[in-house]
């Protein structure tokens, strides 16, 4: 058995296929992902806490492998080892205070004492709530919970951090910061980020995955989506009553309304001739999200 | 090991901030309270009294000829008490039911069928019992033949009556002599040493809340990840389902011992009080030990039986069947609520002495309570691969186990 230090910074998953009952939530799923920020792309229900749990482990597969730095799916406890989780909508139980939590987490993650009296302060200082030992979890927020959860999940320091929709509901300053921690934590080890809020990840990941009912339906570099996209977003200035129409012809990626008129983003092959005035727009991440989207039968 | 520990001990920190743990320990120590009460003390007989009250007999000739002559006016007034899976029921006998009944008792009795039924139709309600002419059995039949002849007769009558053999004495009813009440006080003092009379008596109550309040603190407990947003996160750490389970299991067990405790400290006052008033020395340690053996087993079953079906199916159904179980505990004893043992979870003794018959039943208590320590094993094992499975499969059981096996087939 390979000594953890020795295991790569790899994540491979092969024709990966999950069911709820008899519906199919993981589809053929092929990924492999290497150190640094991995973004995870796609709107609600795509599959991409499903696959996130199958990478931790805590949800098995029907049929395909799952490796993760070498270790295979079927080893739930080694993988559990060196991954860190933070899920969607974590939290502690109520009555215990900041210190508490992550003591009792560091003992499931197999920490002795020494090391968790050494690494909590250390950590709760990293994500800022140094002040916060004895706050209870039932008086944290949101974002303060959300550390809460990184800290944790980085206790054992693990080689592969999965994040699940970390930044849905904090506040911008507070997206700041996570977004920054993330990268951090990402010099040297595997950070997945799953996420519908292409913002994230457009500040922070270099590779992205775009989910859309279970499929992987790109895989790349955020440059390359960008690529991908090119050619395909305009923007044109138009009255705001020929708003309805623009929306029934055409996908809008982003509207800024002014005082008489609207200026539009809108996805577009060939914009028709009526649509003079239209010219080609940088796509930015948002708009290359939304394009693969409609590519891939999405709504409007 | 070490982490071991600091599970437990981080796990009894978080339930002492528990309301629900609160509340059990109020109503396992209020219960006992109010159901124990003043519990009288055995007193020393004066001579000369001119009763010193009636008790059962484990007399085998007393046996026989009461047990007969009470199922002979059972079968006049066609009314039978039984308890057949625990809850009352007043039977009454058709003429075929009767007739098979005569006809088993004609195996044990110098008549014939015919001549029983005869024998029962020409008693006289209104005559006293002493004033019948009592029929006995014939001089060749044994205590073990009647007992089994009483069997088949309690067979038919439905099961759960005073006629089946082990029940048979509580037909019985003789006068206390004043050397058996000499020797009750005597085995009170000198080998119950007080404290050891109110220890059986102070676990009969106990068992009883003991056998249901426990329920709700382990059912709170497997399902407070849930509740609290947590269980994704330690299904993802490291530590074993095993130990996970164990710990919980194990803090839970400590923290009851509180209670149990509590509660015992008013009968050792008592049994110390009566003890200096008698000049006798008593045995301090009578209700740990005795909790040890009578109510521990109970609590490590019940816990253990709360946690695997508040995994497999969820609180609410871990909390309706436990309390089924609890009831037909109760009922199933409630005949006999002095050595009454069996299979049941609860065992009872609820007198102060009687030392006779609990040194008689001290075997079949071993007995039962290996039993449901046994059972709390297997409970706790099949919780440990249940929370394993669903570890494994995002929480999920029913689905995974069922659905998952449907679309393989």
């Amino acid at each position: 058995m390979q000594k953890i230090e020795e295991l790569p910074n790899r994540i491979v998953l092969k024709n990966v296929n999950k069911y709820y009952g008899k519906k199919q939530v993981l589809s053929d799923i092929n990924l492999e992902i290497n150190t640094g920020m991995f973004g995870l792309l796609g709107r609600n229900g795509a599959g991409k806490t499903t696959m996130m749990k199958a990478i931790t482990s805590i949800l098995s597969i029907e049929s395909g492998e799952i490796n993760v730095c070498n270790i295979s799916q079927k080893n739930p406890k080694r993988i559990r080892e060196i991954v860190g989780y933070l899920p969607q909508d974590f939290s502690m139980y109520p009555n215990m205070s900041v210190y508490e939590a992550m003591d009792y987490l560091g003992v499931l993650s197999g920490l002795d004492k020494k090391s968790r009296q050494k690494k909590i302060p250390e950590l709760l200082e990293k994500v800022n709530l140094q002040e916060n030992h004895h706050t209870k979890v039932k008086a944290m927020s949101g974002g303060m919970k959300r550390r809460l959860g990184i800290a944790q999940a980085i206790l054992h320091d693990p080689r592969v951090l999965i994040v699940d929709e970390p930044t849905a509901g904090l506040d911008p300053e507070e997206r700041v910061r996570f977004r920054n921690l993330l990268s951090e934590i990402a010099k040297d080890r595997i950070v997945i980020l799953s996420t519908h809020i292409v913002g994230d990840i457009e500040a922070t990941c270099e590779k992205i995955a775009i989910m859309e009912e279970g499929r992987i339906v790109f895989d790349g570099t955020v440059s390359r989506l960008l690529e991908q996209a090119r050619g395909k977003i305009y923007e044109v200035t138009i009255s705001r009553s020929e708003i309805d129409e623009m929306k029934q012809n055409y996908i809008i990626t982003n509207m800024l309304m002014l005082s008489a008129e609207a200026k539009i983003r809108f996805i577009a092959e060939n914009p028709e001739t009526s649509m003079k005035a239209a010219v080609e727009a940088i796509p930015n991440v948002e708009d290359a999200y939304m394009y693969f989207m409609h590519r891939t039968g999405g709504d409007r | 090991m070490s982490k071991f520990i600091d599970l437990i001990k981080m796990e009894c920190k978080e339930m002492l901030r528990s309301v629900t743990f609160y509340i059990v320990i109020i109503c396992i120590v209020a219960f006992f309270i109010l159901q124990y009460g003043d519990a009288e003390s055995v007193q020393k007989p004066e001579k000369g009294k001119v009763t010193y009250g009636t008790e059962n007999t484990f007399d085998h000739a007393i046996t026989i000829q009461q047990s007969l002559n009470q199922l002979l006016q059972n079968i006049e007034a066609n009314r039978f008490t039984t308890y057949p899976v625990g809850f009352y029921k007043e039977v009454v006998l058709n003429d075929m039911q009767k007739e098979k009944i005569y006809r088993i008792l004609a195996k044990i009795l110098p008549m014939n069928a015919k001549e029983i039924k005869q024998y029962v139709k020409n008693q006289d309600d209104n005559q006293e019992p002493s004033q019948r002419k009592e029929i006995k059995v014939k001089e060749t039949v044994t205590y073990e033949q009647f007992c089994s002849t009483f069997d088949e007769i309690d067979h038919v009558i439905g099961g759960g009556s005073d006629y089946r053999h082990e029940r048979l004495y509580s037909n019985t009813s003789v006068p206390v002599t004043y050397e058996n009440a000499m020797k009750n006080y005597n085995d009170f003092i000198n080998k119950d040493h007080i404290s050891g009379a109110y220890a059986r008596l102070y676990c009969d109550y106990m068992g009883i809340v003991l056998a249901i309040m426990p329920i709700f603190l382990a059912v709170t407990r497997m399902l407070k990840d849930k509740r609290a947003k947590a269980q994704d996160v330690i299904y993802a750490k490291k530590t074993s389902s095993a130990i996970i389970i164990l710990s919980r299991y194990v803090s839970i067990l400590i923290m009851l011992l509180i209670p149990v405790i509590l509660a015992s400290f008013h009968p050792l006052f008592q049994s110390i009080y009566i003890g200096k008033r008698n000049g006798v020395s008593i045995d301090y340690l009578a209700f740990i030990k005795l909790a040890l053996l009578w109510l521990f087993p109970t609590i490590l079953f019940v816990v253990a039986c709360s946690f695997f079906l508040s995994e497999l199916f969820g609180g609410l159904v871990s909390i309706l069947i436990q309390t089924m179980y609890w009831v037909l505990s109760i009922f199933a004893s409630s005949n006999n609520i002095v050595g009454s043992i069996g299979k049941n979870l609860i065992p009872r003794f609820n007198k102060v002495g009687e030392y006779e018959i609990y040194a008689r039943i001290f075997q079949e208590l071993i007995l039962n309570r290996l039993l449901y320590v046994f059972l709390s094993i297997i409970f706790i094992i099949a919780t440990i691969l249940i929370y394993d499975f669903k570890r494994k499969d995002g929480g999920r059981c029913h689905e995974a186990l069922f659905l998952h096996s449907k679309r393989i087939h």
